[in-house]
């Protein structure tokens, strides 16, 4: 009997795969996406139930290797100083992620020519500018018109209430004659797209209740299933890339729900794992012309890892904030600090990200870890002293490539299905420590002439590793890249990848919306070149 | 307050423990750690922390003996607070945790919370108030010029 071939075959089912599914379903050609994970169901989600706060450490926690789902696969971060996190399941990473949606700007384009480190992507702000907006649309994002940080655009929703915390950080910053902005959110202020608002369940980045957040299961694969001949299989996780004698993919090795190996092969391939996933199949994919790994010759798979890194510092008030309430990752943020100067001892920049205080549990147990909320007599006052009147700093670094920070395979490490895991070597470079040192300050600063009568600072934040980039990075050069400028493998010519693997460098912002803009831009190249690329 | 492994001795020594590390407060109206189903949260999300209460109790007991010639349980509540403040400046990683999962189960009680001003609670049907901010405010960044490299 004859096998199935599809036309396009669709790796992972997050935030990228989402965006180009959506775009490439006008064509009108049989798509299927495979997930490993599950589709979620909101009423699982831990704001459900009383226990909330737990749930959201134990099932819901950010780490695979704590969370450990049937659908997860265990990552070796043993060498690495961030730990990587990440969700699998229809809606990927950002079933968990805060929402929080600035978009890269025209200079993470040019780091090669304005600063002469790392390199030039071969396409620029301006090539991604229209993709931005139409996935502005397409997810639902909120925000406010005018930033003098950013190119000028509009958003279709009007911001997410800052309330009293933003007035009060706001006007530190103002002191201080600093810039900042209400942040571009991926969370719906308005009812919007058939999806109700926001209603400040506040813990977003463990799965939203209501719907409000544009994770990209509700905002885009919804719409994306109803359109003719797209198809979502999960629990299918993918072995390898097959790939025939003239270097062109023929489909994949998955296991499917209950365990059996499957073969589906496929007219063009499209890999969209993230950061960490995409490299760790590429590395899989073993055959006579990729002794390497697939898309390999460069030796750029898994090489380039790059995080943000990131600090943190709270500052506490006298008043009452209420800003325990509230989208929790996304309030305000200040671009201050973004360009290169180099007085301040490093290239490039950060971003100060005012992000809402914690929740009860939070409060408590990080207050006795750090002796300022004892157990005993003292106990209730000084709880009172910190709920509801902290403002959270975080300080977003840009992370520049370096090939020594890699994702490899695991020798003996290895998922349920037996597929080697990856293993991380990531450490801080000089220029990272710098920066991040000098965030850190800065953040200080701010709550102090926001008021702030004490304040707090951590970084490195260990448990950061939210953004995976850098790992089969973007160029001209295939001595020096994975993909061409179309995100086009330069070794596999129906081969794309559309994740945040793909960036050259990392820019200093949340990079969801980054690598959303991508994938429509590759998808929308898939479509006025598709002749030539089946030919 | 009952538990499947922990004997009626032991849960009045817990008992005392947990009183002393979240104590009732009569003015704000608050409950003490010890008036909180916490053997429920632990059998549900830390079940295997209940055997290490039992172990250390044992432990907590020898050196009562030692220190005070009697067992915990019959400790008057001066010795009790000295031996575990005595334990708390020693860093003993048992109260540390136990502290740690008191507090984590406290803040999680429909009694605390209503308390403490969360009158809501999961699943949040009509969600929380924000209030939008003023955005006047704004003013002085809009007067910024370009923030951003133009390339």
């Amino acid at each position: 009997m004859k096998e199935d071939i599809v036309d396009i075959l669709v790796i992972g089912a997050g935030a990228s795969s989402a965006a180009a599914v959506h775009n490439l379903s006008s064509l009108g050609v049989n798509i299927l996406c495979l997930e490993q994970g599950d589709w979620m169901n909101t009423n699982d989600y831990p704001s459900n139930f009383k226990d909330w706060q737990t749930i959201r450490n134990h099932q819901f926690n950010q780490s695979p290797n704590i969370r450990k789902r049937d659908t997860d696969y265990p990552i070796n971060e043993k060498d690495s100083e961030i730990e990587v996190a990440n969700f699998n399941g229809v809606g990927g990473g950002t079933i968990l992620y805060s929402g929080h949606f600035p978009r890269m700007k025209p200079s993470d384009f040019y780091v090669k020519t304005l600063d002469g480190v790392a390199e030039d992507w071969p396409i620029n702000y301006k090539t991604l500018e229209p993709y931005f907006a139409q996935n502005d649309i397409n997810m639902g994002v909120s925000g406010l018109k005018g930033d003098p940080a950013i190119p000028f655009h509009e958003l279709p929703l009007p911001p997410i209430a800052m309330g009293r915390m933003g007035e009060v950080i706001g006007q530190g910053f103002n002191k201080l004659g600093w810039h900042w902005w209400p942040s571009d959110t991926a969370i719906i202020s308005e009812d919007y797209a058939g999806r109700a608002k926001c209603i400040n369940l506040s813990p977003c980045n463990s799965g939203c209740t209501q719907g409000a957040k544009s994770s990209v299961d509700v905002a885009y694969w919804h719409k994306n299933l109803r359109k003719r001949g797209v198809e979502l299989k999960t629990r299918c996780r993918v072995r390898e890339i097959l790939v025939d004698e003239s270097d062109r993919a023929k489909g994949v090795i998955y296991y499917d729900e209950n365990g059996s190996e499957c073969r589906q092969l496929a007219e063009m391939v499209i890999l969209a794992c993230n950061g960490i996933g995409t490299p760790r199949i590429l590395l899989n994919s073993i055959s006579k012309n990729f002794p390497d790994g697939l898309s390999n010759r460069s030796g750029m798979v898994g090489k380039n890892l790059m995080f943000h890194p990131w600090g943190r510092v709270e500052g506490t008030f006298e008043e009452m904030l209420h800003s325990h309430l509230g989208p929790q990752g996304s309030c305000v943020l200040s671009h201050e600090f973004y360009e290169t100067d180099q007085r301040r001892g490093f290239l490039r920049g950060y971003t100060l990200q005012v992000v809402r205080g914690q929740p009860p549990v939070n409060i408590a147990k990080d207050g006795f870890l750090r002796g300022t909320i004892p157990w005993g007599t003292h106990h209730h006052d000084s709880f009172q002293k910190y709920y509801g009147k902290q403002i959270q700093i975080e300080v977003c670094c840009e992370d520049l490539p370096e090939t020594s920070n890699t994702v490899t395979l695991d020798s003996n490490l290895k998922d349920c299905h037996g597929i080697p895991a990856p293993k991380i070597y990531y450490k801080l470079s000089d220029n990272s420590e710098k920066m991040l040192g000098h965030g850190i300050e800065q953040a200080k600063i701010a709550l102090k002439e926001a008021g702030a009568i004490e304040i707090f600072s951590h970084g490195q934040v260990r448990e950061s590793g939210w953004h995976n980039m850098g790992t089969a990075r973007m160029g001209l050069d295939p001595n020096q890249s994975v993909v061409n400028e179309w995100g086009q493998s330069h070794d596999v010519k129906n081969l794309f990848i559309i994740d945040g693997s793909i960036f050259v460098t990392s820019g200093a912002v949340n990079p969801t919306t980054t690598i959303q803009a991508l994938a429509l831009y590759v998808s929308e190249q898939i479509k006025n070149n598709i002749t030539n690329i089946f030919a | 307050m009952s538990s499947k492994t922990l004997n009626k001795d032991q849960l009045l020594c817990l008992n005392r423990i947990l009183k002393l590390i979240i104590p009732s407060d009569k003015h704000k109206n608050l409950p003490g750690a010890d008036g909180i189903n916490i053997f429920d949260f632990l059998e549900k999300y830390y079940p295997d922390f209940i055997k290490i209460i039992s172990n250390e109790l044992e432990n907590l007991n020898d050196l009562s003996k030692k220190r005070y010639s009697c067992s915990f349980k019959e400790l008057s509540e001066s010795n009790t607070l000295s031996l575990c403040e005595d334990l708390h400046q020693e860093n003993n990683e048992f109260l540390n945790e136990l502290t740690l999962i008191t507090y984590e189960c406290y803040y999680q009680s429909d009694e605390v919370l209503e308390k403490i001003g969360i009158t809501r609670k999961p699943p949040f049907p009509e969600g929380n108030k924000v209030l939008s901010g003023n955005l006047e405010i704004l003013n002085p960044v809009r007067k910024m010029r370009t923030k951003y490299i133009d390339v």
